[in-house]
């Protein structure tokens, strides 16, 4: 267990070179590590230092952005991040929207809200599937990646696509909720509460998962701050940190939820933080689905460029077809940075804009690149069987951190 | 705690934008970036969200995005770091027809890795993208990129490649 701070020197000062040390390559192409490479020395069975190798899935999205119109960004972004793929469209949205100028009315501020936290139940039951699936139990795997379905199903009953829904566009969202869909929300969540408790049945309080992931991969509270962790595994250090509180955007200030914090920050923490963000999340669908305002789903400055026609479809369907503003879209010279809390953790986005056709620069920082310092500061001193567990309790996307 | 005051304490250009949340420094001498870095430590800045640069035609400019986990004041800012270098001239044109993309000079500039331990991968990423080499980074090393593209900083705005050059290249790699 790695007792002292981290400090940045330990890097260079690492003696790795002899016979004494074993390398031992984990991946790029192994279960236990997705597409990425971990390199490990080791001596005897004990972790002394690990070298996490990415970029296997590197698929260029700054570069692809900024050499195409604003608006098609938004699918490049969703299919880097595919579990999460609500949150990546709004943070690219809302630092567009910095830049235009444009509120989307209350309507579809909700309609935000509703779906991205829809999509982190999903992302966080895929988290913890895999977590499950590298501590050796195949049953959580499967509830979890089956219980995922129905909260799957709700995105497309309400976007028209079960992953990649690009529904989130400048001004507001493309399409309103429809009929019989506040029914279907509650028997899902109904379902959910009461699969929670399966869950902390046969999962959480079970004695072998406690056994080998109490302790596990303790990350202290200096260093989650100092190493720049982001998320819920920062917040299992005991980090009082949340987008949604301290940036607030869409609908959160108006909803009432709490941001819960763990103290230990073991794998256990880790785990036990997303069944409460889990928790949360059921209690802000149940207020949206309340107290969603009438009015538009789109702000006037896009509704007034529809045609005839649009508005008709607008009308009769509640539907919002791109006008060809959105196209020809140029915003004004400047730069915006956005922010929002997705299932992982916090994505960053820094748009500058020349007024031209095309992004000038586009960055952006996804929450698992952010937490690769697990790898490289929390492993050591653990035996090698731990580094599933603790790759397992961060849930890392290898695709997302590449971008 | 006047934020504002604190920040032109550390340098006379800022640019503050209240109701975006967005603060911006801009130091023009690489030497004082350590120290301006140091003293936003101390008000609360304690990691470093994204590192990156942004390329013009004369300079390059190298952004340290700061935010504060610690500091309650703080959490809802994001301040960017800015120290804008001027690019070196082209010193030999020949050499560059080796490559299946055109080499140019990278930019020096100090690394803050010593102060963020956050930035590490982040200055690691900037490197192979923008060709700014990092002083005092414990561990520059390409991240993402792989070997064919070393060298030729994609992410430059006049990264132009040569399809033959990088077929006659896949081919070398295929017959090793």
């Amino acid at each position: 267990m790695s007792e002292k701070i981290f400090n940045i020197d330990d890097l260079q000062n690492i003696k790795v070179e002899g016979e004494k040390y074993i390398i031992l390559q984990i991946g790029p192409s192994h279960p236990g590590s997705g597409h990425m490479r971990i390199k490990v020395w080791l001596d005897g069975d004990i972790i002394v230092k690990v070298d996490p190798d990415i970029g296997f899935v590197h698929r260029t999205s700054e570069w692809l952005s900024e050499r195409r119109e604003w608006i098609k960004a938004i699918p490049i972004v969703e299919r880097i991040m595919l579990p999460d793929t609500v949150h990546a469209n709004l943070a690219y949205v809302l630092a567009v929207e910095k830049l235009l100028g444009i509120e989307p009315p209350p309507r579809a501020q909700y309609l935000r809200s509703l779906v991205a936290e829809i999509n982190r139940i999903t992302s966080h039951l895929y988290g913890i599937g895999i977590f499950g699936i590298f501590l050796g139990s195949s049953t959580v795997y499967m509830w979890a990646f089956g219980d995922r379905e129905p909260f799957i199903d709700l995105m497309e009953m309400l976007t028209g696509a079960r992953i990649t829904t690009s529904y989130i566009i400048p001004g507001g969202v493309r399409w309103d909720i429809p009929n019989g869909f506040k029914e279907r929300a509650e028997t899902v969540l109904q379902y959910m509460e009461r699969r929670l408790k399966d869950y902390e049945d046969i999962w959480v309080k079970n004695p072998v998962v406690q056994a080998r992931t109490i302790n596990v991969g303790v990350l202290k509270k200096e260093d989650a701050i100092s190493l720049g962790v982001v998320g819920p595994n920062l917040r299992a250090s005991g980090v009082y940190y949340d987008t949604r509180k301290h940036q607030p955007y869409a609908a959160y200030p108006n909803l009432d939820f709490e941001v819960p914090t763990m103290k230990n920050g073991d794998a256990y923490d880790r785990l036990l933080i997303r069944v409460e963000e889990i928790k949360q999340s059921i209690r802000m669908i149940r207020q949206i689905l309340k107290d969603l305002p009438e009015g538009k789903i789109i702000a006037d400055q896009i509704y007034n460029q529809l045609n005839p026609v649009m508005k008709k479809n607008y009308e009769e369907k509640k539907r919002v077809m791109f006008p060809a503003f959105m196209i020809h879209m140029r915003p004004p010279p400047g730069e915006a940075t956005a922010k929002v809390e997705a299932g992982r953790g916090e994505i960053f986005f820094y748009i500058k804009s020349t007024g031209d056709k095309y992004p000038y620069r586009f960055r952006w920082v996804t929450p698992s690149f952010r937490n690769l310092p697990f790898f490289t500061h929390v492993a050591v001193g653990h035996r090698l069987a731990d580094l599933p567990t603790i790759y397992g309790s961060i849930d890392y996307f290898p695709p997302e951190a590449d971008r | 705690m006047n934020i504002k005051d604190e920040l032109l304490k550390i340098s006379a250009n800022v640019v503050i934008d209240e109701k975006k949340a967005n603060y911006k420094i801009i130091i023009e001498d690489p030497v004082k970036i350590f120290d301006a870095a140091s003293s936003l430590k101390n008000l609360g800045f304690d990691h470093v969200v994204s590192v990156t640069g942004v390329d013009y035609p004369d300079k390059v400019e190298v952004i340290w995005h700061v935010s504060s986990y610690s500091v309650e004041d703080l959490k809802g800012i994001n301040l960017a770091l800015t120290l804008p270098v001027k690019k070196p001239e082209r010193v030999n044109q020949n050499e560059a027809q080796g490559n299946f993309a055109s080499k140019k000079p990278p930019v020096t500039v100090p690394s803050l890795v010593k102060i963020w331990p956050s930035a590490i991968f982040n200055e690691r990423e900037a490197f192979e993208m923008f060709g700014i080499i990092f002083e005092g980074h414990p561990d520059l090393r390409y991240l993402l990129l792989p070997e064919e593209f070393y060298e030729t900083w994609p992410m430059r705005k006049d990264f132009t490649y040569n399809r033959v050059n990088l077929l006659k290249y896949l081919r070398c790699l295929l017959n090793e």
